[in-house]
């Protein structure tokens, strides 16, 4: 027998693929020449070194790892998440959707992506844009890795593809962050009022813009917040603080630090929030959009304004309080009022640009 | 506890000290088998950890995964590929073994029989092979798959797998003849 036979059969027993006979012939002819055990043993005792890795490798335990991992778990609600991509739905079966989902107490997802060509000086940068109705929560995960879970009326952008320098997002509403580390490339999430910018870590970040407050609650790891108007103050969070912020005039009021259960109690707590139509109508029409849940008519009425660009009238107060739910699209304004009509039974007269409403069996003048 | 016992705990106890014990013996190999597809340790480690998390929250059915072996490193595989195909607008075919975050490969001192030049010569014999043969060789070898199993991994025949452990045998036996 040859050497390369010999080397064939070793490649077999290293492959675990020689059968009893050839591990028997292999044992036969290293009896016969001893020489060819060295190669044996040395083929043997070949391990990958872990002192030559790299030491950041070894530092990290298992013990992070399994940590990060049932961290991880807890959070996923090991539910599934359902995506779905609508555009145009009727006030009813927005109804019935709600109420399905409600019951079954899984948000579903109402997953809306707009594309969008931004000349960024000399590549195109596709941006994404993430917006999220009410009663919906949205989980997106960013070309990095990154995983962002979206609570009811934000409204997320992201490029397809980060910049070579940093990861760069704007949000508007509420986000949860989870994010991929990478020393290199900064990861900035920007809202109306402040920057935070983080390396890799775990964060809640709220800012509706119609709310009072602006809330940064980290979780793990470290991020540093710029408030827009004022730069040179930037403030670093550790984990399981909260920094809270006025909307408006952007002033700090309390960075207190709580435990690791009320820092995620913070986030379940307002997981589900009642916003009012203000925080969103704003970027909902930029996409041809008016969404309304539990809204007062009257409300809704000033974004029809805005949209169709008319002037509604009511003939009755009562009317103006009546709560109503639906998302207007593509639909004229006659559509769009028919529609609004088959849950809240009223009549209108067009005149031009001016709409009176009124309740059936009143007169309109 | 073996792999099959774990693997039972885990579907029908809950058993999350089991999990904990399956993470434990194949962390560190993914790992390494990240850093030789990506080129980047953390999106590696991340990877690995969701592949744990599919892990768990499938494990009602976890019992129809007939190679978990296998599977571990298939799934690695291919949400590394996803994210290669997520940064690069390129369409992503097949892996490409890079020489970043290597593995290097020594021979265990407890078992030195040969002097510390022809150790030398060995190790470096090794670790000059093509990305691709050092990692078929370090799979078969350090993680205890089968040449089949390497082949269904990686996507090749199990006639190239073969061919490349031989291609690394040849060499080791050189190293130490010259």
């Amino acid at each position: 027998m040859g050497k390369s036979r010999f080397i064939e059969l070793m490649a077999k027993r290293v492959g675990k693929t020689a059968t009893e006979k050839e591990l028997k012939e292999l044992e036969i002819f290293l009896d016969r020449f001893p020489e060819y055990k060295k190669m044996q043993k040395v083929t043997d005792a070949l391990t990958t070194d872990l002192k030559q890795q790299d030491p950041a490798v070894k530092q990290k335990d298992f013990s992070e790892g399994i940590e990060e991992l049932w961290y991880k778990i807890k959070n996923s609600g090991e539910g599934q998440v359902v995506f779905e991509k609508r555009n145009v739905r009727s006030l009813i079966y927005w109804r019935v959707a709600a109420a399905i989902l409600l019951m079954l107490t899984i948000s579903g997802i109402f997953f809306y992506t707009n594309r969008q060509l931004a000349d960024n000086q000399l590549t195109k940068v596709i941006i994404r844009h993430v917006y999220v109705p009410y009663g919906k929560t949205a989980g997106i995960i960013l070309p990095d890795g990154t995983k962002v879970k979206l609570n009811s009326g934000s409204t997320f952008s992201y490029p397809e593809t980060f910049s070579k320098t940093t990861r760069e997002v704007d949000l508007e509403g509420e986000g949860f962050f989870e994010v991929t580390k990478n020393a290199k490339k900064p990861f900035l999430v920007h809202t109306n009022t402040l920057t935070v910018k983080v390396l890799g870590t775990v964060f809640n970040v709220k800012a509706y813009r119609n709310d009072k407050n602006i809330e940064t609650t980290l979780l793990t790891g470290r991020v540093q917040v710029e408030l827009k108007d004022k730069p040179e103050k930037s403030i670093i969070l550790l984990p399981n603080e909260k920094l809270i912020v006025d909307n408006n005039i952007s002033g700090i009021l309390n960075a207190s630090a709580a435990n690791a259960r009320e820092a995620k109690i913070e986030y379940q707590v307002t997981a589900l929030p009642r916003v009012s139509a203000k925080g969103i109508k704003e970027t909902a029409w930029l996409y041809n959009r008016i969404v309304f849940t539990n809204q007062s008519f009257e409300e809704v009425a000033k974004q029809i304004e805005r949209k169709y660009n008319v002037q509604i009238t009511f003939e009755e107060q009562s009317l103006k309080n009546e709560q109503i739910s639906g998302v207007l699209e593509n639909e004229s304004l006659e559509q769009a009022l028919e529609i609004i009509k088959m849950t809240t039974p009223f009549k209108f007269r067009i005149d031009g640009r001016a709409i009176y409403l009124a309740h059936i069996g009143n007169a309109i003048n | 506890m073996i792999t099959h016992e774990l693997i039972h705990q885990i579907q029908f106890n809950d058993d999350e000290s089991a999990f904990n014990e399956l993470y434990k013996q194949y962390v560190v190999k993914l790992y390494q088998f990240t850093y030789s597809l990506l080129d980047d340790r953390e999106v590696g480690e991340e990877i690995v950890n969701d592949v744990f998390l599919k892990v768990w929250i499938g494990r009602k059915k976890l019992d129809s995964i007939r190679n978990l072996h296998v599977y571990l490193y298939v799934a690695v595989k291919n949400a590394c590929l996803n994210h290669l195909r997520s940064i690069s607008s390129k369409k992503v075919r097949e892996i490409k073994v890079t020489e970043a975050y290597y593995f290097h490969l020594s021979v265990d001192p407890a078992q030195l029989l040969i002097g510390k030049e022809l150790k030398k010569k060995v190790v470096d014999a090794v670790n000059e092979l093509p990305p691709r043969c050092r990692l078929i060789f370090k799979m078969v070898k350090d993680d205890d798959l089968s040449c089949n199993e390497v082949a269904t991994i990686l996507g090749l025949s199990n006639k190239t797998v073969f061919a490349q452990l031989t291609i690394a045998l040849k060499k080791l036996d050189h190293a130490l003849r010259t």
